[in-house]
């Protein structure tokens, strides 16, 4: 078994699946809503008919009903491109062991491909610091599980992050309608980073932000004298930290606040992953929501 | 702000150990790698300036909880010197006015006694390791009586009980000074000042700057407790004076003497008896009684007493009854003697021809009686031409008189000059209490007697300038200024007898410079001139005489006895130790008439009726001067001129039979002296002299016995302590201090100084200090959410 890939993740989250909650464009039929309406199985809605329609799609039993000719659209279904993007700066590396943001969110992606392949849809996996480190194209082939794996594997975080420009970069580029997945601590501009997930968006792609965190950065357990060495940047801190909690926490506080609120205004779904917490029982949690909000 | 424990405060130090606390901490720290540094330097953005400040107020907060423990274990206290911190244990100094105002009775006790009352309470609340200081003191003078070893109170108690007035005047001063430096010998933490005194404005006042800054001085590092131990007026009556009537005391004659007496009590005082005794005379004394006497007068009362035999002889004044006795009895000493041994020389004397000596009209002045009586007269002059006179001469003589002597010889006249053994003796005859009369006239040359007697012998009163002759018209005796010189001579002024002093004439006198005299007079000694036979003092004919003896410089009381029209000086009067000399800067004798006019050459005064009576006062004056060197006042030192040092031993008999050995004799120029400084009560003393290894006298004699063996010396009460018995009030001292001490009066306030000792140390507030600091920074390090 590849190291990223954990059997419990794996078990439990294939058992809720995942589907896209958005239109997406695909390539084959399958279980994902495509924005090509046709004459499928699912119906979606009735719609006035126009003359160079095909008669067969008329509802005779509307027209008996209002002596309206109306026509019945279906939906097609059709499979999903996912865009996984790991950040891989610098602080990402904070944490030690299962808890280590980096490791988590290595994890996590292998769990998402997994799921995704295994599902056929495809995935496209994209590393980034400060730039794009590494891009693995779209794939639904189970051999590109082990490309993804491998790729995680022999990553190394270098620099810091600056994902904003990234995310409108990406936006730019794909054009067919998909799945976002962001696996970011998003210690960025908020407003910045903000803006590239609206650019998604905006491009008809769901967004799903998963927002690692590590428990040290949301409870701030310190004591004593302690000196923090800023890991992206060349600077550090003296101070007393049981002195500071509240404030960090306050600001810590607003900073999710902000961040959450922008992404629901744009709809985008903002998870926050606490490395503290086994990643099964948060992918669980995240995936088991998200179905029963797709049924409600 | 003192502390008994002030090594102690070296633990504030301990306030340092916060600040290094904290470095060390600051030094000890772990790094951590952090990604969420944005946060981090937002929270400290806003909470650093806060949290320094709450920082910095706990750094100080502990730093002041170990100060301020610090502070309390070197227990502060108000008022205190630092001493070694022996428990609450007391330097006490206690200062005793003595005076003689102390004595008087003030209800059932006199005011000593109550002083002592007082004093032995406040040794007995003393706490234990407690050391006493008894200091007396008087005007000009203090004592440490002791105890020799302070911390024993009971032989403080002794002393305590022990102590005498003495008949001097008040004066808390020197006392309170010695009690500084008491104070500041002590070792133990409390220091405490206790001063018994009736409060008599004297006190205060007579070195009132000094008293002010000891006090003030010593505020700071002890408790100053005031007790009064009189209240109320007193009732008082002074003799203050015995004059005798008549000029020279002669044995077997029946004298009058007025007995000054003062009132210097505030109320009348009535039916005063006052009396008078000759000291061996078995007659009953001669009382008189004054009726009323108002308060602040003066009243002579004239009592008669009869001298039977020659020789020093003590009168005794006294009166009854009022409530200070130490000034009712009044002492003094007068030599009563059959003649007044004169002794004229002339350096004009002319056998053949004797109305032209200069010496003739002085002679005749000095012998106003007939041929008969003048075995018996008062005076017994002598004269002798100046070229005869020997030291030998001056042997047994009272007064010298130099007529007209030469000191220098002239070219081309006769040598009639005076012999430099004689002149040279002249010096220690006066300084021995002899007098001098000087008359000028034309063997006078300035020159030689500013240089021999001015500033050799120092006798010359004031340097002569130059001779001055009137030309046309004579220059008159100005009578009036009698009364700017001895009181002696101040019946010339009062009487209209001697009126005709206007018309004597004065065609020439020398010019005495009165400018040159020095203005700053020393204190003078009263030496006791009782060396009969010093003149035969070999070592007075040594000429190196000027140089071994003190200054010859006009350092004596000076006073012109009578000024010329013209202003100058015509007789000045100079104090010589014990001896006077007055210079007349004119002649005895007219020394020659002009055959026309008959206008003198020098003056008519040797002529004039006024010139008997002058020369009686004069002669009068410096007789009765050296019977002032036995009578002193109590405080004053006795010098007494010896003879031979090696062969006598001098004992000093107190008026009641204590012997005081004088010790061995001490060469001051030429002459031996031994000194009695301790003269501290009023009576009459008696000096003994005895062969060295005859003395066989105790510790103590018989007065009555002393009396017959030694010369008598008269000491008198110091009368200023009694002539201002005003007291003062506590807000008069306050004011004159400029700060409170503690006021008590004696036999009424209990004096608890307990509670005065507890208050002055100030540890339990510090204590308390620490607590709420305590408490303060743990609500505060609570309140900041700081981990202990």
């Amino acid at each position: 078994m590849p190291k990223y890939l954990n059997p419990e993740v794996i078990a439990k989250a294939q058992a809720l699946g995942l589907k896209a909650r958005t239109v997406v464009e695909g390539l084959r039929v399958g279980d994902h809503k495509s924005p090509y309406r046709g004459f499928s199985v699912e119906f979606v809605q009735h719609r006035e008919y126009v003359p160079g329609d095909d008669i067969r799609h008329i509802d005779w039993k509307s027209y008996g009903r209002s002596e309206r000719y109306t026509i019945k659209q279906y939906e097609q279904e059709t499979n999903f491109t996912a865009h996984i993007m790991i950040d891989a700066s610098r602080s990402m590396l904070y944490g030690e062991g299962d808890t280590n943001k980096l490791e988590y969110a290595k994890t996590l992606t292998a769990a998402l491909s997994y799921l995704i392949i295994h599902q056929r849809d495809s995935v496209a996996l994209d590393i980034f610091d400060s730039d794009w480190r590494d891009r693995l194209p779209a794939s639904g082939q189970m051999g590109h599980i082990q490309t993804i794996l491998e790729t995680l594997e022999s990553l190394e975080p270098r620099d810091k992050n600056a994902m904003g420009p990234l995310l409108h970069d990406i936006a730019n580029q794909v054009q067919r309608r998909g799945l976002f997945f962001l696996i970011s601590d998003c210690f960025d501009d908020v407003e910045s980073i903000l803006g590239g997930l609206q650019h998604l968006r905006f491009g008809g792609h769901e967004v799903i932000v998963f927002h690692i965190l590590h428990p040290d950065e949301i409870d701030f357990p310190f004591n004593g004298m302690v000196k923090f060495d800023a890991m992206e940047e060349r600077m550090h801190l003296l101070t007393r930290p049981q002195m500071i909690r509240p404030t960090y926490l306050k600001a810590l506080q607003k900073y999710l606040e902000d961040f959450q609120q922008g992404c629901e205004r744009n709809r985008i779904n903002h998870v926050l992953m606490n490395t503290g917490k086994p990643l099964a029982e948060s992918l669980t949690e995240y995936l088991a929501r998200r179905l029963r909000t797709r049924v409600a | 702000m003192t502390f008994l424990t002030p090594f102690m405060l070296a633990g504030a130090l301990a306030a340092g150990i916060p600040v290094a606390i904290h470095f060390f901490f600051r030094s000890r720290y772990r790094t951590v790698p952090w990604a969420a540094m944005k946060f981090l330097l937002t929270s400290v953005e806003q909470t650093s300036r806060r949290l320094k400040f709450q920082e910095l107020l706990l750094l100080l907060l502990r730093m002041a909880v170990l100060v301020m423990l610090a502070i309390a274990f070197a227990r502060p206290i108000s008022s205190a010197v630092v001493g070694t911190g022996r428990g609450d244990s007391v330097d006490a100094a206690l200062v005793f006015d003595v005076s003689y105002s102390m004595a008087a009775q003030d209800g059932a006790k006199s005011r000593l006694q109550r002083a002592k009352d007082e004093a032995l309470k406040i040794i007995d609340e003393l706490p234990p390791q407690s050391t006493v200081q008894i200091i007396t003191c008087t005007e000009k003078n203090h004592t440490l009586v002791g105890p020799r070893s302070p911390g024993n109170l009971d032989q403080a108690r002794l002393l305590v009980q022990n102590l005498e007035i003495a008949h001097r005047a008040t004066d808390l001063s020197p006392g309170v000074i010695e009690a500084q430096g008491v104070l500041q010998r002590g070792q133990a933490s409390n220091k405490e000042l206790y001063i018994f005194s009736d409060m008599q404005a004297q006190g205060f006042e007579k070195e009132g700057d000094k008293l002010k800054a000891t006090l003030t001085a010593i505020k700071e590092k002890a408790l100053i407790h005031l007790i009064r131990c009189g209240k109320g007026n007193l009732k008082n009556v002074a003799i203050v004076g015995i004059t005798p009537q008549t000029g020279i005391p002669r044995p077997g004659e029946r004298v009058g003497f007025a007995v000054l007496v003062k009132n210097t009590g505030r109320d009348a005082a009535e039916n005063l008896t006052v009396s008078l005794a000759v000291a061996g005379d078995k007659a009953p004394p001669e009382k008189a009684i004054i009726k009323k006497l108002p308060p602040g007068e003066t009243r002579a009362v004239t009592l008669d007493a009869k001298l039977e035999t020659a020789g020093l002889r003590v009168l005794s004044a006294k009166v009854i009854q009022d409530d200070l006795d130490a000034d009712n009895r009044f002492d003094h000493v007068i030599l009563v003697r059959e003649q007044v041994n004169i002794l004229v020389v002339d350096g004009n004397y002319k056998e053949k021809d004797a109305d032209t000596s200069s010496s003739y009209f002085l002679m005749h002045s000095l012998l106003p009686v007939r041929e008969e009586q003048r075995a018996t007269y008062k005076y017994n002059p002598r004269v002798v031409p100046a070229r005869q006179a020997t030291a030998l001469h001056l042997k047994n003589q009272d007064v010298v008189v130099l007529v007209n002597c030469s000191l220098k010889a002239k070219l081309g006249k006769r040598a009639d000059v005076l012999q430099a053994e004689f002149v040279n003796g002249l010096e220690p005859f006066v300084r021995k209490g002899k007098g001098l009369v000087i008359f000028c006239g034309d063997n006078v040359d300035p020159e030689s007697y500013n240089t021999t007697l001015g500033k050799k012998l120092g006798l010359l009163p004031m340097p002569i300038k130059s001779l001055f002759k009137a030309e046309k018209k004579p220059l008159l005796v100005n009578r009036t200024s009698f009364g700017n010189g001895p009181p002696a001579y101040w019946v010339f002024k009062d009487e209209k007898y001697y009126e005709d002093f206007n018309n004597v004439e004065v065609w020439k006198h020398v010019d005495l410079d009165e400018a040159a005299v020095a203005k700053k007079i020393e204190p003078k000694k009263k030496p006791t001139p009782l060396d009969e036979a010093d003149p035969d003092d070999p070592e007075a004919k040594d000429k190196n005489d000027a140089k071994e003896k003190p200054s010859p410089k006009d350092e004596s009381p000076l006073s012109v006895v009578v000024r010329l029209s013209n202003g100058k000086p015509l007789a000045v009067a100079k104090k010589v130790d014990s001896g006077e000399v007055l210079f007349v800067a004119t002649a005895a004798h007219h020394e020659g008439l002009d055959p026309k006019t008959f206008i003198p050459s020098w003056t008519d005064f040797g002529t004039a009726p006024q010139f008997i009576p002058f020369m009686d006062v004069t002669i009068n004056y410096l007789v009765n001067g050296q019977t002032q060197t036995y009578n002193l006042k109590a405080g004053d030192t006795l010098n007494w001129y010896v003879t031979d040092k090696q062969d006598f031993v001098y004992n000093l008999v107190h008026p009641d039979g204590k012997v005081a050995r004088l010790g061995t004799p001490e060469r001051i120029g030429k002459r031996f002296i031994v000194t009695a400084s301790d003269l501290p009560r009023a009576g009459v003393y008696h000096m003994t002299v005895h062969p060295r290894g005859a003395d066989s006298s105790g510790d103590t004699i018989d007065p009555a016995e002393a009396a017959k063996i030694g010369t008598p010396i008269a000491v008198i009460p110091d009368l200023s302590e009694s002539e201002n018995l005003a007291t003062l009030s506590e807000a008069d001292i306050d004011s004159r201090l400029g700060f409170t001490p503690i006021h008590i009066v004696a036999g009424e306030n209990s004096v608890s100084t307990g509670d005065e000792r507890l208050n002055r140390e100030w540890t339990v507030w510090a204590l308390l200090a620490v607590l709420a600091l305590v408490l303060l920074e743990a609500g505060f390090a609570w309140w900041c959410g700081r981990a202990w």
